[in-house]
């Protein structure tokens, strides 16, 4: 290579530093928005249907609107696409009327079939919703969801290409009949397939029998799924304003689950048009609550601009609004401290106590619908041994894990159900809690009966987390405590989140940490999940008579009733113990005092469209800030 | 061209010119042994000893390694043991010492019961020697123990005591996956550079490949893989615990590099006269490679082996931020670290949480970059006038 | 030339198609896939979940469908952020790390480079010694040490720089230093070591005998010869600096890659981890073939093999 070329190609290189740092350090700012905050993770979708965190649900309430919303102060239902609704003599009918000036983003009006469209969308299961038995306390919505159909039932053939002149992602068109039979038939309800085998349904379609084929190319048979027919389903859009759901039994909340994301409408024509997920992308989102998706950086913000359409759109009062996308409290915490957020929904653990002293006005902890516990494998020797279980839940100091680690007033718990449920006979306060209270020496007279006295013969106990510096530090104390009380050997592992999960599903573990956030105000959601094979049991604990109970409870219309089986079977599982709690939580939201409309409540939700900024307030705040 | 041994090894032999062949012959044979021993090992100590930051360097980690051996014998506080009226203690200069171990008769009482002992709940389980250690340390000191002079942690455990307790840990890892990836990378090097032609090709080109798999990705798999509760209660009931299991995937990493250097040299050694000579009365190759080979690569291995600790350990480090590191109550300086990262808060900075085990860190990679260098000059032949 | 070239890209495609394998392979034997939430899913759910994302099949299968589907440049969809596929994460996450790896890239030779020819020039100084032991504590401190240290100084102590964010020139002065200080460290110990090699050589002392003032050696002949291993050294570096900067980026709360990279591997989120490595593997593969591109134009006697 000729010397000159060669310094053209030094001089390129540099040349090309030169741009890339011009290019590098060229930003584009964004203003301000009214209200910023700290959305403590990056979203999982938009879609109301898919999702099922806290975080999203955040955006997704901002975007959305049930039939009903929840009030931001007492979470009680109120309108929200519906003005008003009935609810028949036996508590199964509920009757939706929406209102008039139910709009889209779009401008298009919002109907009853929007609704019926889309809570069928979110139970078909190419949707794939996680949540999707938030919708199962309707008639046959399980049924429909499963695909499970028994002989003579109506059903639905979805084909596979879509309607005649119809667009692109549109469901394929609908062929209905009955049901006749199908090879091979369906498992027993309990037996999970591990591979779902290729099946051919016979189905009577205008007295002829036809065999179709779902997965099958285009050819004659070929299909994407045969459902049960939807007309079976509780929900139907009687007219343009009214929506009718029937229930399968009488569902005490069921007003509140109308307002949760599972069930929020979403456009059809927009999610036929593009389908899924391209129809959440900003330039396509059509959404029919009080904020619009402006903006979307990965990872980084969203931007939620006011909607024009929105039927109470007088009262929402801030203009754009900012969900900054950051994962550590710590960072969080700085940005708040540098007034460039309004509101963090967590604070750091180690700090916790000095700031509540610093900050009294804008760190209030409130008590919270969740419940921190150990989870017992009971199938796994010497766990299965209720007194070594007893022994356990004895030896455990739980103030003092309280007080040293979690250190914002959390509660130590001595019940599953979390004490925020006016009228649930339950928990009420520490002294009075169900399963017994810090006893080492007791704890130790348990542990010498189930034959292992001082902890000899006992072998060493995996106590699983997920990786977390505050599960750590109260694994590290738990461990502490039942080698001092007990001489039990216990060995902390931490996982990363997926393998711990995948840890628990499988049962394979001895004591597993365990957090669980009710979805609805009610003890159900805690206690439903210690049925016999219920999917979020994960203890292998099994007793008829909760299952009874809790069978019972759901089915009984009278709340006072109900809400008393519900507890008895809390004492059930008190006693049995195949789990340890430890304490109940309490939500640390941070805002300034500047804004209005953030209440601290026990599901710690806050619609965005209910906050306010006071402008003057925010400038004195400033004003005090700066000179302090 | 060394000056001293070569004249040491004309003059003698020339002023006995006129002694008796045999005794000239035993002479001569005495002489070549003296220069043997002073040729590279000794004439590379000599110029290291020269180089006064590297000799510092050493007897600092000399010093370190000593106090992480003999940790149960110092008088220190129980790492693990929380003290939860003292929380985010900060640090004290005095009183020096404090009593904190259990009372004797607590002591004996535990044993009587047939419970875990004492040492047990203190200190973790031990094995013999360190539990001899501990005993000479209570014969010794009593019930004495330095106070907490780097402060407490968020359970109010003293972080003097885990950082002497995680130095253990961090070093072991250091050393003990160093050498992993040393055995790995020398011997992979030597069999591809003395075998030659397709296999060698072969065997490189296989390392290129290997080269370019982010490390990073595959490490967070296969320490997932293999602390899953089945899989590590397996491993475990044949005695492996995570920390072995770390010794050798990060071992497993590490010895491209080496690999790649001890090829080179290899390939430029084996047609000296001393493998010819080797290979003529009959010697294997694994013998050729491993007796004669290995041996002259020593200079560039204990460079190597100075060079590649600090990044095995910054590496710990790493897991450690990532949550994949030693599992608790087991503490290693990454873990400590990161631990005191987390209490860099704007409304209080608990800066020794964050601070003491960064210096520890800080202090041995440092020592251990500066002596390698230190140790490269000293055995680089090309820098042997200077 | 071109059979060169064509023979390395051959090499990357072989290292790229085993580097899918050794990530298929490991990611399917761990236990816990991408569907396993913390309320799991019904098994009904997952299925359709599974067959959503094309992960119903045979492992076998899986790897063909995967297999096929990466080559034409199809990434596939998230499974933690479904509204994303792979390619529009990328698309959106690297020109973010390449601002935060260029900015720390410029930092590390602005400073490696002055550093370690001052050092070298002064050899045996104090100046010497300090420059080089800021240098080896640049290596000896893992970097979320580094980005401790920065935070607790210039944050917090010293208000100079925002904690956090991406968006101003502000917001990324701090994380591209605290990246670039270890690559800072490293060049300037290889600068130190390649000028005080060169300047032993005949060359340099014929430049002085010719009467060269200092600048004038440093710069048109030692320097030359120092940037040789400088270079070696960058490809990798580059790679790295661009796509690795997890550490960093998850401190400073940049959304770039590195985070992703993590993350997609910790939560087992297949297909976006899939697309990372492959991408990391091809920048790393290029930028090694680039710097032996350079390595002939700055060095004649170098010759292509």
């Amino acid at each position: 290579m000729p010397p000159f070329a060669r310094n053209l190609v030094v001089w390129l290189i540099l040349a090309m530093c030169v741009a890339a740092t011009v290019w590098a350090v060229s930003f584009r700012p964004t203003p301000k928005a009214d209200f910023t905050f700290v959305n403590s993770a990056e979203i999982q979708s938009v879609d109301p249907a898919v999702i099922t965190g806290q975080v999203e649900g955040r955006i997704s309430d901002a975007l959305f609107e049930g039939l009903t919303s929840w009030d931001p102060k007492t979470l009680a239902p109120r309108p929200g696409m519906a003005e008003s609704w009935t609810i028949s003599e036996d508590k199964l009918t509920y009757t939706f009327k929406i209102r008039p000036d139910a709009k889209w983003s779009d401008g298009s009006p919002l109907t009853a079939h929007d609704f019926e469209w889309s809570h069928r969308r979110t139970l078909d299961p190419q949707t794939a919703s996680e949540y999707v038995y938030q919708l199962f306390y309707v008639k046959n919505a399980e049924k429909y969801a499963s695909g499970r159909v028994e002989a003579g039932d109506r059903v639905e053939i979805e084909l596979n290409t879509p309607p005649r002149g119809g667009p692109l992602h549109a469901r394929g068109e609908v062929l209905k009949g009955k049901f006749v039979s199908v090879t091979p038939p369906f498992p027993k309800a309990d037996e999970p397939e591990k591979k779902a085998p290729k099946r051919v349904y016979i189905v009577e379609i205008d007295g002829h029998r036809r065999s179709f084929e779902p997965g099958k190319g285009d050819g004659d048979g070929g299909c994407k799924q045969v459902l049960l027919d939807f007309a079976e389903v509780g929900c139907h859009a009687l007219d343009d304003s009214t929506y009718e759901i029937t229930l399968g039994y009488p569902t005490a909340f069921f007003l509140s689950l109308t307002g949760m994301y599972t069930l929020y409408p979403v456009n059809r024509p927009c999610i036929d048009e593009y389908g899924f997920p391209e129809w959440t992308k900003v330039e396509y989102l059509v959404t029919n609550g009080p904020y619009r998706l402006k903006e979307r950086l990965l990872r980084e913000r969203i931007r939620l601009v006011k909607s024009d359409t929105y039927w109470d759109r007088e009262h929402v009062k801030l203009d754009t609004i900012d969900a900054l996308v950051i994962e550590s409290e710590t960072t969080a915490l700085n940005l708040y401290l540098k007034g460039e957020v309004d509101w963090i929904p967590s604070v750091p653990t180690t700090i916790v106590k000095q700031l509540i002293q610093k900050y009294s006005r804008e760190l209030t902890p409130t008590p919270y619908f969740q419940a921190y516990f150990y989870r017992i494998n009971v199938t796994r020797p010497p766990l299965d041994n209720p007194l070594v279980r007893r022994a356990l839940v004895l030896a455990l100091d739980k103030r003092a894990i309280v007080e040293s680690v979690t250190r914002a007033g959390e509660t130590p718990a001595r019940s599953l159900v979390p004490p925020v449920i006016k009228n649930y006979p339950g928990f009420t306060s520490y002294e009075s809690g169900m399963c017994g209270d810090f006893d080492p020496v007791e704890a130790q007279k348990l542990l010498a009966q189930a034959g292992y006295p001082g902890g000899r013969g006992l072998p060493k106990i995996p106590l699983l987390y997920n990786s977390d510096e505050a599960h750590k530090m109260i694994a590290e104390l738990v461990q502490r405590q039942w080698k001092e009380n007990l001489g039990i050997d216990v060995d902390p592992q931490n996982q990363e989140w997926s393998a711990y999960l995948a840890a628990q599903n499988h049962l394979d573990y001895s004591i597993c940490r365990a957090g669980w956030i009710g979805d609805y105000f009610d003890p159900a959601t805690f206690l439903g999940m210690f049925v016999t094979g219920g999917g979020n049991n994960e203890t292998g604990w099994s007793n008829a008579r909760y299952d009874e109970l809790m069978r019972n409870s759901d089915r009984e219309p009278d709340p006072t009733k109900r809400l008393r089986l519900m507890h008895d079977a809390e004492e059930i599982l008190m006693r049995e113990l195949p789990i340890i709690p430890v304490y109940f939580g309490v939500s640390k939201n941070m805002v300034k005092p500047y804004v209005h409309g953030l209440y601290g409540n026990v599901l710690d939700v806050h619609p965005l469209g209910r906050l306010s900024v006071d402008r003057d307030e925010k400038t004195e705040f400033l004003k005090s800030e700066g000179s302090r | 061209m060394s000056e001293k041994p070569t004249d040491n090894s004309i003059a003698p032999a020339a002023g006995s010119a006129a002694a008796e062949p045999l005794d000239r012959y035993a002479q001569l044979l005495a002489e070549a042994k003296e220069i043997r021993g002073t040729s590279l090992g000794r004439d590379a100590w000599r110029r290291l000893k020269k180089n006064r930051v590297a000799i510092f360097c050493l007897v600092l980690l000399a010093l370190i390694a000593l106090s992480a051996v003999l940790t149960p014998i110092l008088p220190l506080q129980s790492p693990y043991r929380p003290d939860l009226q003292n929380t985010f203690a900060a640090p004290v200069a005095g009183p020096l010492f404090i009593e904190t171990l259990p009372s004797k008769a607590e002591m004996d009482r535990d044993r009587s019961e047939g419970a875990s002992d004492w040492i047990d709940v203190e200190f973790g389980q031990l094995n013999g020697l360190n539990r001899a250690l501990v005993k000479a340390r209570v014969a010794m000191f009593g019930r004495w123990s330095l106070n907490s002079l780097c402060g407490r942690d968020e359970l109010g455990r003293d972080l003097l005591a885990r950082l002497f307790w995680g130095a253990r840990i961090s070093l072991a890892v250091g050393v003990v996956a160093t050498l992993v990836s040393l055995l790995i990378g020398v011997s992979y090097g030597a069999v591809s550079g003395y075998l030659g032609g397709w296999i060698d090709n072969l065997m490189m080109r296989v390392v290129e490949v290997l080269h370019s798999v982010p490390f990073v990705f595959i490490v967070i798999f296969v320490i997932t893989i293999l602390s899953e509760p089945s899989t590590k209660a397996w491993l475990e009931s044949h005695g492996i615990d995570r920390i072995t299991i770390f010794f050798v995937v990060v071992g497993a990493i590490y010895w491209m590099t080496m690999s790649r250097i001890v090829r080179g040299q290899v390939l430029s050694l084996k047609h000296e006269q001393f493998v010819e000579a080797a290979r003529t009365i009959g010697a294997s190759p694994a013998r050729i490679i491993f007796r004669h080979l290995v041996p002259n690569l020593l200079s560039v291995i204990i460079v190597y082996l100075t060079l590649t600790i600090p990044q095995v350990m910054l590496f710990e480090a790493f897991l450690s931020f990532l949550g994949l590191g030693v599992q608790a109550p087991n503490v290693s300086w990454g873990l400590l670290a990161n631990q005191g990262f987390h209490a860099i808060t704007p409304v209080q900075i608990f800066w020794w949480l964050f601070v003491f085990p960064s210096l520890a860190i800080g202090a041995t990679l440092f020592a251990l970059n500066f002596l390698g260098d230190g140790l490269r000059d000293a055995l680089d032949p090309r820098l042997k006038n200077k | 030339m071109i059979a060169f070239m064509f023979k390395r890209l051959l090499w990357i495609a072989l290292t790229l198609w085993v580097v899918f394998t050794i990530t298929f392979a490991l990611m399917r034997s761990v236990k816990g896939g991408p569907f396993d939430r913390e309320r799991p899913m019904a098994p009904q759910v997952k299925k359709n979940m599974e067959r959503r994302y094309h992960m119903d099949g045979t492992w076998l299968e899986q790897y063909g469908y995967e297999l096929g589907r990466d080559l034409t440049g199809d990434l596939g969809f998230s499974t933690r952020l479904e509204d994303y596929s792979v390619n529009e994460i990328i698309a959106d996450g690297l020109p973010k790390s390449f601002t935060l790896g260029i900015l720390a890239m410029m930092f590390a030779m602005s400073l490696g480079f002055t550093a370690g020819v001052i050092s070298a020039i002064r050899r045996g100084t104090l100046l010497d010694f300090t420059l080089m032991s800021f240098a080896t504590a640049g290596i000896a401190l893992p970097s979320f040490v580094v980005a401790g240290l920065a935070i607790m100084l210039f944050v917090f102590v010293w208000p100079l720089f925002p904690v956090a964010g991406f968006g101003s020139l502000r917001q990324v002065i701090l994380p591209s230093l605290c990246l670039g200080a270890p690559y800072a460290a490293e060049i300037a110990r290889l600068v130190r070591t390649g000028m005080l090699d060169v300047m032993g050589k005949d060359y340099i002392r014929t430049a002085y005998a010719k009467g060269l003032m200092t600048p004038a050696v440093v710069f048109r002949h030692a320097l030359r010869g120092a940037l040789l291993p400088v270079v070696s050294s960058l490809g990798p570096a580059i790679a790295g600096i661009l796509t690795g900067s997890m550490v960093i980026e998850s401190i400073f709360a940049i959304p770039g890659l590195g985070y992703h990279f993590v993350q997609s591997a910790l939560q087992k989120d297949y297909t976006l981890a899939m697309g990372l490595v492959l991408l990391d593997t091809t920048l790393l593969c290029v930028m090694n073939l680039v710097v032996d591109l350079l390595y002939t134009v700055l060095d004649p006697r170098v010759k292509l093999e």
